[in-house]
Parts: structure tokens; C-alpha cells; sequence
């Protein structure tokens, strides 16, 4: 992570709040970046905790009905979660990008990840889970009743500020994940790809053979046909023996033309069909690889 | 550091920092006062200025530094009354707390 991806996810997870709010935001970090100076540009971003939190945090004070009083700071713990000890004790439950799985936080600032159900504030959420805190990043199947989420997947949202999904890629956790299983699937997907390559393969010799196979067969017997037409003009054993060559000859054309034309119109109503079966094959691969990524 | 730092202590800690310089400060070197007395991630200061702001107890200014402009923030008028009064509620609560936090032997 560096300065200049800092300030893009940032803008980016600020795309819900007016324009004035989130530029005047950008501008008081830029300026934040530049005054802290170069060398300390990984330190201020360690410090600031990821672009997420930083934006939550802007959007908490936009809700204007932070009732700040003098001495009850319980009401403040919304306003301010990281200040508030609260807030971090159910964030050490559940803080942490690892988490995955099952489980129930009822923490502010959690990045939870797998199925879950959430009651606090301030969580980043993927998987099936159920959220009843402000301001979730969620994404999968879920249900949100906090304000400020970030949802993606199928959910029942009722917060504010519904923004954009967050798919597998972004989620440091589940590339890992997804590597992994790639890697150990490695030796049982290899032979079984390469067989299933093998079979197609075989399937498409087979057919061809079987259409070269028509037309040989047709164009010989066509061939022997006019050949023994040929022939029988020359033929020595009288008349009897012309004449059975002439028949076997028109016979065998007339069944070599056939076959031919078989071979031809197998050509050209199988291939077609062959094709674009393929070719919906391939689109149905596509979607579904699509639909991981998306 | 395992007491809580309210709203409104923050906002008294921020308001006095920026009392402090007669000329106003920028949001860098206010956040870097701020944790030199208290632990807090930087992300909290953004938005306890806006309000402060917002409430009127601070006013900005920019002043060129460095070929570009930095933005200073300044206390206000109102803002010097309320840090006046955080200043005698704060008196009054550690005097409090202090009575008996302190004086009792354990």
C-alpha cells in the first residue's frame, strides 16, 4: 500500500458521501501525507489503519444527531469507536482479516469474513452473515441493518449508502484461499483435465474418420461402378457378360453417388450442429468463470 | 492507556492544542500534539476538526508552505469560551475522581 493507493481507495470508499465532504476529506489527508513528509509515508499509512476504517470514521460524523453532552461519553461510543475501549474489546474479539468461518460478533470495527452474524458497528464483512451494526462492509449473502454498509451479494440492506461489491479478488484472505486449492488440485485436475481433452479429441477422430470413411467408400464404389461401365466395353464373354457389367457398373455408381451424398450432407448438417454446441459450451464456461469474478 | 477519552475530552485536548498557537495550526502537526498526550489512531482527528469546525470553535485559513497551500486551523472566539468551560469541568471532575480514585488505601 502506498500514498497514492491510500488516497484511491479513500475517494473510492467516499463515493457515497456529497462531493464537497469527500473532497474537502481528501484534501486534509493529501495535505496529512505531504506534511508528515516522504520517509514517513508507510508509518502514516500503518497508523491510519486502512482506507476503510478512515472513511467510516468520516462518514460517523456526518450523521448530525451525535448528541455529545457534557460527561456521558456512552452515547459517544458510536461517534468515536476507536477511541472507546468498548469498541476495542469487541474489536480483539473479532478484529483481524483472518476471520472466517462461522461466527457471531457483536464488535465494532470488525473485518469478518465467511458466514457470521453481526451487531456491531463498524465491520467489514464478506460471506453469509447478518449485520445489525454501522457502517459494514459486507459483501456476499448477508442482512445489514446498519447504517453506512458497504454491501455486496445478496443481502437485506436497510442502511444508507449502499455501495459497490467487493468480489473474491479484492479480498486478501480468499486469494489466499483460492491459490491454495488451485495448488492441491493441481494433481487431480491435470490427468483429469488431459483425459477429458483426450476423450474430445477422440470423439472429433472418430466422426472424421467416419465422414472420410463415407466418401471413400462412396467415391470407390462410384469409381468401381464407372470403372466396370468402363470396362465392359471391353469385356470379352459376349454379349450376357457386357451387359452384367454395364448393371453391376450403373449399380455401383448409382450406391457410391449415394453414400457420397451421404457423407456430404453429414458434413453439412452435422458440423454446424457440432460447432455451435462447442460454442455454447465455451459461453457457459465463460459466465461461470465471469460469475467468480464478479 | 486503558481509560477512555470521550467526545468531549478530545475536543477539549484539540481546542487547547490549537489555543496554544496564537497563530493557528495544520492538521499534521495538531494530530502529532494530540498523540504525544494521548493514544489515538490518527484517523479520529479528521472528523473531531470538522466538527469543531462545523460548531464553529475553529476557523481555517490557508498559507502557502512549501509551494502549495496548507490548510491552519485557529481557535475562534466561541471556541476559547468552550475550551474555558472544559477547562473548569475537567477542575471539577479529576477533583472528583482524584477524592476518591487517590485517597483511598488499598
Amino acid at each position: 500500500m502506498n500514498k497514492e493507493i491510500f488516497l484511491r481507495e479513500l475517494r473510492r470508499f467516499l463515493a457515497d458521501i456529497p462531493e464537497e465532504e469527500r473532497e474537502q476529506a481528501l484534501t486534509y489527508y493529501e495535505d496529512y501525507f505531504e506534511d508528515a513528509g516522504p520517509e514517513n509515508e508507510q508509518k502514516v499509512i500503518q497508523e491510519l489503519g486502512s482506507p476503510i476504517d478512515v472513511a467510516k470514521q468520516i462518514k460517523a460524523t456526518n450523521q448530525e444527531n451525535i448528541a455529545y453532552g457534557q460527561g456521558n461519553d456512552f452515547q459517544k461510543d458510536k461517534a468515536y469507536p476507536n477511541v472507546y475501549e468498548s469498541g476495542r474489546q469487541a474489536q480483539k474479539e473479532s478484529h483481524g482479516p483472518q476471520n472466517s468461518g462461522n461466527y457471531f460478533n457483536n464488535g465494532a470495527y470488525s473485518q469478518n469474513s465467511g458466514n457470521y452474524s453481526n451487531n456491531g458497528a463498524y465491520s467489514q464483512n464478506s460471506g453469509n452473515y447478518g449485520n445489525n451494526g454501522a457502517y459494514s462492509q459486507n459483501s456476499g449473502n448477508y442482512s445489514n441493518n446498519g447504517a453506512y454498509s458497504q454491501n455486496s451479494g445478496n443481502f437485506n440492506g436497510t442502511g444508507p449508502y449502499q455501495a459497490q461489491k467487493k468480489s473474491w479478488t479484492q479480498d486478501p484472505a480468499k486469494i489466499t484461499l483460492v491459490v491454495i486449492l488451485a495448488i492441491l488440485a493441481i494433481p487431480v485436475g491435470l490427468p483429469v483435465i488431459s483425459v477429458i481433452f483426450a476423450l474430445l479429441i477422440s470423439c472429433i477422430a472418430v466422426i472424421f474418420s467416419l465422414v472420410i470413411a463415407l466418401f471413400a467408400l462412396g467415391g470407390g464404389l462410384a469409381i468401381g461402378g464407372v470403372g466396370s461401365l468402363i470396362g465392359s466395353f471391353f469385356a470379352v464373354g459376349g454379349f450376357a457378360n457386357t451387359l452384367t457389367m454395364i448393371g453391376v457398373g450403373l449399380i455401383l455408381t448409382c450406391i457410391g453417388i449415394f453414400i457420397f451424398w451421404i457423407g456430404i450432407l453429414f458434413c453439412a448438417k452435422f458440423f454446424p450442429a457440432i460447432f455451435r454446441a462447442i460454442g455454447a459450451l465455451c459461453q457457459s464456461i465463460a459466465k461461470w468463470i465471469r460469475s467468480l469474478f464478479s | 492507556m486503558i481509560f477512555n477519552t470521550g467526545a468531549a475530552l478530545l475536543d477539549a485536548i484539540v481546542l487547547a492544542i490549537v489555543a496554544s498557537e496564537t497563530e493557528g495550526t495544520y492538521g499534521y502537526k495538531i494530530t502529532q500534539d494530540v498523540r504525544s498526550v494521548i493514544e489515538i489512531s490518527e484517523s479520529t482527528l479528521y472528523p473531531v476538526l470538522r466538527r469543531l469546525l462545523k460548531d464553529d470553535c475553529l476557523e481555517v485559513y490557508d498559507k502557502e508552505h512549501g509551494g502549495r497551500n496548507r490548510r491552519y486551523y485557529k481557535i475562534t472566539e466561541r471556541g476559547r469560551r468552550q475550551l474555558t468551560l472544559y477547562q473548569s469541568e475537567w477542575g471539577n471532575y479529576i477533583t472528583k475522581i482524584n477524592a476518591i480514585l487517590l485517597e483511598t488505601c488499598v
